[in-house]
């Protein structure tokens, strides 16, 4: 069978060399989810014949002397709040409109499309991207490859447990508090809420209009920035873009180097939570230490309005979220998962002031932040308390005291998780890197540097070893 | 208004109406809600400040 290789930029290397075939290469993605998606739970619809039918077409440009980046014949998942023209978008709920963009791609799907990316199919996530697993409505209840009974997080868990377990290169998941992050941490693998407005949103169901991105999941930091290379640029179908705003040659930003760069490390409000690993601490500062091995100037911050905003964005989604469901709720509550009409029904419950007052109080936050951000150049944090979650202990406030991702929806700027070591009982924590608005190439380029040092990113959960190179 | 009182016409003004023993779990986490809701109310010069809807590089 053919080794998979980890990364996007190796497989793309291969590619080149004509040492693999991106048939080859999807033929043996599939394999993988053959032999591991029946444990894991990671997709909810395979397209196989159109993937396998991109990939030779992918073989062929390159043969010809066509290439259209590094994604060209690199298979890509597709989160199933996102539409694709292959098959319908079900947002994992019993509840959905069939004819909602049927037969059409997502304008972020026609960008990965057009740059020759293979596209496997949908993947599972929380319900309508919020919520929690309700087995009883009859879709995939999605687990973690590193440890089956644990959670590979949410809301974008095939995106997370699919590529941990190599059963495609980079996949699209969505973050609204933090949904890309956390089961990027949970997973062992890197993820990348860009900038608010970088990427457009239409063709994705929404959850909190204020507040969702739709961002890349891949293994490495280098990796993500070739795929929202791609994504990022104005599109008029979303109204939340700022005209004429565009991506960066993303990749070509990444340095390995970070003299000059100032990094503000985190420690008031992430360390020392209930909850926390006995491990995080020291893991997390081994990795601060390695970002001053780079070359960054490492200073303490205190991130302001820290309790204030994160709460903005677990009051303003809810909101925002009952908005487009209250005529579903309305007429099918109990089609709904439970943890699902119980998150997205508590919107129902503030008023209209309390929402305004968020959005104020997120101006606001935004403003002090900003002001920090005139003193460092980055600002970095464990993305969560602990490994993934056991399946056990799983509900609603263990993970609202798990995850430190929201603050960062809330405000809108780039936040990228990297894996930067491993709890007492073998799983994966994240690394939180945030930045400027716009300023997500700097993002990446610590990241990267990071990863250029370390190679947490490249362990692979045991389930999935044998298959990846 | 009670609590109770206060959950049942929130939700009869969305036109939802759950089951009674979800309901139940609303009106026991409601008093939490607005509680930490007084935090946001608490920061300080939130009256004369707009909301923010749209992130822009200039911001």
């Amino acid at each position: 069978m053919t080794d998979i290789p980890k990364t996007i930029t190796e497989a793309a290397a291969l590619l080149r060399s004509g040492a693999l075939t991106s048939a080859a290469l999807t033929e043996a993605c599939f394999a993988v989810a053959d032999r591991l998606d029946g444990e894991l739970g990671t997709y909810i619809s395979r397209y196989d014949e159109t993937a396998l039918a991109a990939a030779v077409l992918a073989d062929e440009e390159l043969a010809a002397g066509i290439d259209k980046g590094p994604l060209h014949g690199i298979p890509i998942g597709i989160k199933d709040i996102i539409a694709c023209r292959e098959g319908r978008t079900t947002g994992q709920s019993l509840v959905f409109d069939p004819a909602w963009w049927a037969g059409e791609d997502a304008p972020v799907v026609e960008r990965l499309r057009a740059a020759g990316a293979v596209i496997t199919g949908k993947l599972t996530t929380m319900e309508y991207a919020c919520g929690l697993p309700d087995p009883s409505k009859g879709y995939p209840t999605p687990r973690n490859p590193w440890d089956t009974t644990t959670w590979p997080g949410g809301s974008s868990s095939g995106s997370g447990s699919g590529v941990s377990a190599g059963m495609f290169l980079g996949a699209l998941g969505t973050d609204t508090g933090g949904s890309v992050r956390m089961p990027a941490a949970f997973c062992g693998i890197t993820g990348m809420k860009q900038t608010y407005g970088l990427v457009p949103k239409a063709g994705c169901l929404p959850l909190g209009v204020t507040l969702d991105h739709i961002g890349p999941m891949t293994r490495s930091a280098a990796d993500a920035a070739a795929m929202l290379a791609v994504m990022a640029g104005y599109d008029a179908s979303d109204p939340s873009m700022p005209p004429g705003v565009s991506g960066q040659d993303y990749p070509a930003m990444l340095s390995g180097d970070l003299t000059g760069v100032t990094i503000g490390v985190e420690r008031a409000h992430h360390l020392g939570r209930p909850g926390c690993d006995p491990a995080l601490v020291e893991v997390f500062e081994s990795a601060v230490a390695a970002l001053g091995e780079a070359g960054a100037t490492v200073v303490e911050v205190s991130i302001p309005y820290y309790d204030e905003l994160a709460l903005a964005t677990m009051l303003c989604w809810p909101v925002e979220a009952f908005a487009f469901h209250r005529q579903w709720l309305a007429e099918r509550w109990t089609d709904y998962g439970r943890w699902t009409r119980s998150v997205i029904g508590a919107g129902a419950l503030l008023t209209a002031a309390d929402y305004a007052q968020a959005l104020k109080v997120r101006r606001i936050g935004k403003a002090a932040l900003d002001e920090l951000f005139t003193t460092v150049d980055l600002i970095v944090s464990p993305t969560c308390t602990a490994g993934a979650i056991g399946y056990d202990r799983l509900n609603w406030d263990n993970l609202m005291h798990t995850i430190f991702t929201p603050y960062w929806d809330a405000v809108g700027n780039p936040a990228l998780t990297v894996p930067m070591g491993f709890t007492g009982a073998g799983l994966p924590l994240g690394l939180q890197i945030a930045g400027r608005p716009f300023e997500d190439g700097l993002v990446f380029r610590a990241g990267d540097a990071y990863q250029r040092l370390t190679a947490h990113h490249l362990q692979v959960p045991a389930m999935a070893a044998t298959a990846l190179a | 208004m009670d609590t109770e009182t206060t959950v049942r016409t929130l939700f009869a003004l969305a036109g939802v109406t759950p089951p009674e023993e979800e309901m139940a779990a609303f009106i026991a986490g409601y008093p939490a809600t607005r509680e930490s809701l007084a935090t946001l109310y608490a920061v300080p010069d939130t009256p004369l400040t707009d909301g923010i809807l749209v992130f822009r590089p200039a911001d």
